[in-house]
């Protein structure tokens, strides 16, 4: 393969990630400029692993591999470095197209401590969540017929009115098991969150919207103003985010200062802000709450430390679960909560990344370069004819 | 006659290779941005025939958003042919596209001679 003139490896060279094109006999044909900056020189080492051979060999002889990554350890400068290589399970051109990246080492161990596996604290912690989320699946299919059943007993009695003083509680009772199904889901280090596209003013009116009853009891209304044309949109789950709105909105009602006989009602105003990279999300109350004992709250349940004090786990479950939950999920999607004073209004500020995330879009740049080997002599012929 | 023809990827990458291909295409000025807010004000300055909009991108607006704007815009709207390029290969993301008004929707990893037959048929050419 020619390099200058080559379209395919010109776009090869492009690509961020390191990549080697091998003979379907094992020796490298081409490799891009991130593969040869590396450590590890996988070049050189790669074709004399016998598990890289036989791969290589297995996708260029158009077998079909049911594993198309394999961990190899080579020798560097640095001692025994692990590789990733993952290979494009047909062949391009002719070519076998593998992705190098290196595999970070475990921390060293403390003295006195039992060395875990790579990967092994990952999977545990995945087990656990696992286990968790099965458990609080269990409770909530258990309760949910009894629920139900009350619900229906309440809202249908004929006599006086449908039985608010019953109805209630049930229904909180059920959105407290949401929000602690919902917190089981954003424990532990490797929780996926999904690329929904939602539209922040969007979903704040919706939260709104399903808050006006409390609202309306506690005399509350809800403001929502700043600008809101050319918002862009967040990605993640929608779920969690309409979670985190909820729990900040439901606190903002519940702990506004109660409006004087005859005075105006209060407001708890939101407002929406672009700034950069990022969106804002303010929700200001004159509430009872000051910003110290918000960011208290919102502090623990998922750092390491002494157990709650006593005034803390007297505390609400909006307040106890709701808060940290809320830090947890916005800290998930790459942003942050923080809590100020101003001149004795309370803001919480819900701070997102706007746009998609960041992508790492390794295995489509290598299947996208496939497809565009697999065109490239059409396209050849077509320039030809329109010449 | 010159077809104007703007890409919008926040992937230098495909980018680079949505170039190589356009290559192909006769009488072609290809423009290049990043990210969706400098393609909105790159698309109103120099107002292309059409334009290669990645939808996900990050730190702005996103590519169902620009297609808006400029289906929206007097000039733009009818005479700038818009194809919303995604890796999102949902029915409802597609929905999504033809909401925002764009003329073609090429799922990501796309063919060349697919988005070369695209291009020609949206700027009323024949191969």
């Amino acid at each position: 393969m020619p390099t200058a003139s080559n379209p395919l490896l010109v776009l090869l060279d492009l690509v961020p990630s390191p990549l080697l094109l091998f003979n379907p006999d094992g020796r490298v044909a081409f490799s891009n400029r991130a593969a040869q900056g590396m450590r590890a020189r996988p070049v050189l080492s790669l074709p004399g692993d016998p598990n890289v051979r036989e791969l290589v060999r297995a996708i260029g002889g158009g077998k079909i591999v049911m594993q198309t990554d394999i961990e190899v350890q080579v020798n560097s400068d640095e001692g025994i470095e692990t590789l990733r290589c993952d290979c494009a399970p047909k062949p391009i051109a002719g070519l076998v197209a593998m992705a190098v990246t290196e595999v970070a080492a475990p921390p060293p161990a403390a003295a006195g401590t039992d060395a875990v596996p790579v990967g092994a604290a990952d999977e545990e912690n995945r087990r656990e969540r696992l286990s968790l989320q099965q458990i609080m699946a269990l409770i909530k299919a258990d309760l949910a017929e009894p629920i139900g059943a009350v619900l229906d007993a309440a809202q249908t009695q004929p006599f006086p009115a449908p039985d608010a003083g019953l109805s209630g509680p049930v229904l909180t009772l059920r959105e407290r098991l949401d929000r602690l199904s919902d917190l089981i889901d954003v424990f532990g280090e490797d929780v996926l969150i999904g690329e929904e596209r939602m539209l922040l003013p969007e979903l704040a009116r919706s939260v709104c919207q399903e808050l006006t009853p409390l609202a309306q009891a506690q005399g509350v209304s809800f403001i929502i103003d700043g600008e809101q044309a050319d918002l862009p949109p967040v990605y993640g789950s929608r779920r969690l985010i309409r979670r985190a709105l909820r729990e900040c909105l439901h606190n903002a009602v519940e702990h506004v200062h109660p409006a004087g006989p005859g005075g105006p009602p209060q407001a708890v105003k939101i407002g929406f802000h672009a700034a950069g990279t990022h969106l804002l999300l303010s929700v200001r109350n004159l509430g009872v709450l000051t910003a110290p004992t918000l960011t208290r709250y919102a502090n623990g349940l998922f750092q390491a430390g002494p157990a709650a004090d006593q005034d803390t786990a007297r505390a609400p479950a909006a307040l106890r679960i709701g808060l940290p939950l809320t830090r947890r999920i916005l800290q998930l999607h790459g942003g942050r909560l923080k809590v100020e004073d101003d001149a004795g209004e309370l803001h919480v500020m819900l701070e997102l990344p706007a746009g998609a995330p960041l992508r790492n879009t390794h295995h489509l740049d290598l299947l996208q370069a496939q497809i565009y080997a697999e065109d490239l002599s059409k396209l050849m012929a077509r320039s030809r004819r329109t010449a | 006659m010159t077809a104007r023809i703007l890409i919008v990827d926040d992937q230098p990458d495909i980018r680079k290779l949505i170039r190589l291909t356009l290559q192909h295409l006769e009488d072609a000025e290809v423009h290049e941005a990043d990210n969706g807010s400098d393609g909105w004000r790159l698309a109103q300055d120099i107002k292309p025939d059409l334009m290669l909009l990645d939808v996900m991108m990050p730190g702005g607006l996103d590519g169902y958003q620009v297609c808006e704007k400029v289906k929206q815009h007097p000039e733009l709207g009818a005479n700038t042919k818009v194809i919303l390029l995604t890796a999102r290969a949902q029915q409802e993301d597609q929905e999504q596209g033809r909401r925002a008004g764009s003329d073609a929707y090429l799922t990501k990893a796309f063919s060349p001679l697919k988005l070369l037959d695209l291009v020609d048929d949206l700027l009323g050419r024949t191969v």
